[in-house]
């Protein structure tokens, strides 16, 4: 009965020191597995001025402030943004608009952000990115939840959710919005 | 006694409708002003109108048996200390042979002027003059048509106008 037990608890043990392991193992193939999506949607996006009609994407492109008019509270503003999107061709009676990446850039006084967001084929946030000044950030997701925080490419702990995550998740998510509310406009 | 009431009845009427008409006019009158002042405005760029311009489509993609599709938009705004102010919109649309060319205009937020035209047809071109949410006059191909019996065209200028102004302020949520 000793030994059963004692088996019991070197098991018990054993599979509580793999666990973070294992976790960290899932979480570095998420991570693989977004940045393979990454680079074939951004060679996609990179050829659609070449490909023209045979492009892979849609795009929808935005400019607030187009001729460059100055703004009350900041004086120069600029927004320029790039949807890449398709239509899912396999059901018929779905035919909603695919957004895959969206790509942005925003001047705005003497600051310039530039942002990039991908999205799965089921239209959930897979990686946000956003730099300014001398700070890349970086936020990879696995079924909506975060699964890893970077910034300038050192990890941050994610089991506190600072304002950081919260302002760069909440942006990501608007994009989708935006774009969503285009679609609605019959 | 009853003819004398009945005419004193048939003039107010008429006086009624013809006060009606002239205030139908006079509100026509001052939307077309505000909207020549503002295309005066966007088509001279030297004026505190921003853009905000939307194209769809932007590299011509166009599957197998799926007709050529392009759309532009344009958001004229004006930014205040007090916030933005729509003041028009300008749509271009083409679907294959087909196009669409519509403008939305804007007083405080609400609805006052649109025009919808299709494939260039100038017999069939839709205008909707509003006046604080009221219907002033709704005309095709510059015939003014019954209010009452144009209610769902109306009511459909208004969805899509709505729908506009949806996508304009979900931009404006700055980042």
């Amino acid at each position: 009965m000793k030994t059963k037990r004692f088996i019991l608890l070197v098991v018990l043990t054993l599979g509580l020191f793999s666990f973070p392991r294992i976790y960290s193992q899932d979480v570095e193939k998420c991570i693989q597995a977004i940045r393979e999506d990454y680079k074939t949607v951004k060679s996609q996006i990179a050829s659609l001025q070449k490909d023209g009609y045979a492009g892979k994407f849609y795009c929808l492109h935005t400019i607030d402030n187009k001729y460059g008019k100055s703004y009350s509270a900041v004086g120069e503003y600029k927004e320029e943004i790039w949807f890449y999107y398709d239509y899912n061709n396999e059901q018929e009676d779905d035919y909603k608009p695919k957004l895959r990446m969206v790509v942005g850039t925003t001047k705005s006084a003497d600051r310039s952000i530039y942002f990039e967001t991908l999205f799965s084929e089921s239209g959930e946030i897979l990686f946000a990115f956003e730099q300014s000044d001398n700070m890349a950030k970086r936020l990879y997701y696995n079924k909506g939840q975060i699964i890893r925080y970077s910034e300038n490419n050192v990890d941050q702990k994610i089991d506190e959710i600072t304002d950081e995550i919260i302002w760069m998740s909440r942006t990501a998510e608007e994009r989708k919005l935006r774009f969503e509310y285009f679609y609605a406009v019959e | 006694m009853k003819t004398k009431t009945l005419i004193i009845l048939i003039i107010a009427m008429f006086c009624f409708t013809a006060i009606q008409a002239q205030d139908v006019e006079k509100d026509v009158q001052r939307i077309r002003i505000y909207y020549n002042i503002l295309k005066a405005e966007i088509e001279s760029e030297t004026n505190e109108l921003i853009c905000f311009y939307v194209e769809d489509n932007k590299f011509e993609r166009q599957k197998e048996g799926e007709a050529y599709t392009n759309t532009k938009i344009y958001f004229y705004y004006t930014d205040t200390p007090d916030g933005v102010d729509l003041k028009m919109i300008i749509f271009e649309s083409k679907r294959g042979i087909f196009s669409t060319y519509a403008e939305y205009m804007f007083d405080e937020g609400s609805l006052s002027f649109g025009f919808k035209q299709h494939n260039e047809d100038a017999s069939k071109a839709e205008r909707l003059y509003q006046q604080n949410g009221r219907v002033v006059r709704y005309s095709v191909g510059n015939v003014d048509k019954d209010i009452e019996e144009s209610e769902y065209k109306i009511a459909m200028f208004n969805k899509t106008a709505s729908q506009m102004l949806t996508v304009f302020n979900s931009y404006m949520l700055r980042d």
